[in-house]
């Protein structure tokens, strides 16, 4: 297939659905494309972008409440009507994004959620391409240490190469969602890496995260192309993002919490 | 997907109702979710018939903006570029580029991307050929986004070409 024919499958390929050959075709030419695997990664991320905020939780708790208790479903007395019960509520969360999610944001100034995980993706995607500008340009993450404590209030700290397979090219400030942030950018084996630093109070302003490092001290996740590491170290929450392993990830995220603040 | 949004409940509890009327039909180890919606489908296929008549549907304009889209890809290539920046502003027209979808393009996106359902479900829940759901959700995208970048063009959110 050539490219028209590849990013005509688009849909089909990010919705997971046709058949594996032609996922098994797709795959190869974008793995030998890059343009076409930048379109693809492109169509994806405002696709997934546009999701997530569709799927932000609608308070449809009364609704369905009410939806309940007017059917008259209350106990069901039959084994059988236990799973009617129970998936109804599960298809109900959905509806009632379906149904209350488009309208919901018409009620701009209300609480947001904002994605951490987006809002670097987007960055580390301006920074590796040359998109945005890097302020502060060092191989020697003593020099780019010295450079971010001049420019965050928060301390801050980068991970020394022989620890981290991190190579530094260097650092600056920018803004995630309405939080100041710190980010470092260099390679892991020739790939580009970049860890965003914020102060560990910002953690409640990105919902998501904060519940997710309730449970595990390390959140591994995936934006787009971009395997992701974060975690809160000391009085920063770092995040790591790049397109190599998470083991990688997860040595220059250690790397980070190796030293303690000075 | 409905009209009316104060006949939610309304809606849901009448659906929930016949699916628990009907709840012997439902054949075990078949799709339990697509079952149900098709009954949550009707319910809000019969309150927008009569919702509709006061609401403008897809008219020939709305075809015309199908042309649109695809002589405005070029153009959307900007919002591709940075979606961040639109998508994290224009909450509001990201609803109202929902809401201008036509009917059956809105609950086939909106199933896709709030329900994730598979393309087959979804064709099994509106009743209509998996072909169709493929060809309906691509333009719907298409829309939404041509949408979009109208929106940030006009309130400057893009850089300039």
């Amino acid at each position: 297939m050539n490219c028209d024919e590849i990013r005509r499958h688009w849909n089909l390929y990010h919705d997971s659905e046709g058949d594996a050959e032609l996922h098994w075709q797709i795959s190869q030419h974008l793995e030998h494309c890059i343009p076409c695997a930048e379109w693809f990664a492109k169509q994806s991320r405002i696709e997934d972008l546009l999701t997530d905020k569709l799927r932000e939780p609608a308070d449809d708790g009364q609704v369905w409440a009410s939806v309940l208790a007017g059917a008259g479903l209350t106990r069901p007395k039959l084994a059988r009507r236990w799973l009617l019960f129970s998936t109804l509520a599960i298809c109900a969360a959905t509806l009632m994004l379906a149904v209350f999610g488009p309208w919901r944001f018409a009620r701009i100034g209300e609480h947001r959620d904002p994605s951490l995980s987006a809002l670097t993706a987007s960055w580390h995607e301006r920074l590796s391409s040359g998109r945005a500008a890097i302020p502060f340009a060092s191989s020697s993450d003593s020099e780019v240490e010295d450079y971010l404590r001049n420019e965050v209030t928060f301390p801050v700290r980068c991970p020394p190469r022989q620890d981290s397979g991190f190579a530094v090219q260097g650092a600056g400030t920018c803004q995630l969602g309405s939080q100041s942030a710190a980010f470092v950018v260099g390679q892991v084996d020739q790939t580009p890496v970049s860890i965003f630093i914020l102060s560990r109070d910002s953690l409640p302003e990105f919902p998501h995260q904060q519940q997710a490092l309730r449970t595990e001290a390390i959140h591994r996740c995936r934006e787009g192309q971009h395997e992701m590491a974060l975690s809160v170290i000391d009085r920063n929450l770092v995040l790591v993002i790049g397109d190599v392993s998470q083991e990688r990830l997860l040595r220059v995220l250690r790397a980070y919490g190796t030293y303690p603040h000075g | 997907m409905l009209i009316d949004r104060n006949t939610v409940a309304d809606a849901l509890q009448s659906a929930v109702m016949k699916a628990f009327r009907d709840f012997d039909l439902y054949a075990e180890g078949t799709n339990f979710r697509a079952w149900f919606f098709r009954y949550v489908n009707h319910e809000l296929l019969n309150r927008n018939r009569a919702a509709e008549r006061q609401i403008a549907t897809e008219s020939p304009d709305e075809l015309a903006e199908v042309v649109d889209v695809r002589t405005n890809e070029r153009a959307v290539e900007q919002l591709l570029d940075s979606p961040e920046i639109v998508l994290d502003l224009c909450d509001e027209a990201i609803a109202e580029a929902v809401l201008r979808l036509p009917d059956q393009q809105r609950s086939i996106f909106l199933l896709r991307a709030v329900g994730e359902f598979s393309y087959r479900e979804i064709a099994e829940i509106l009743d209509i050929p998996i072909g169709t759901v493929m060809g309906l959700l691509a333009r719907a995208r298409e829309r939404l986004r041509s949408h979009l970048w109208e929106y940030a063009k006009q309130n400057r959110l893009l850089p300039d070409e």
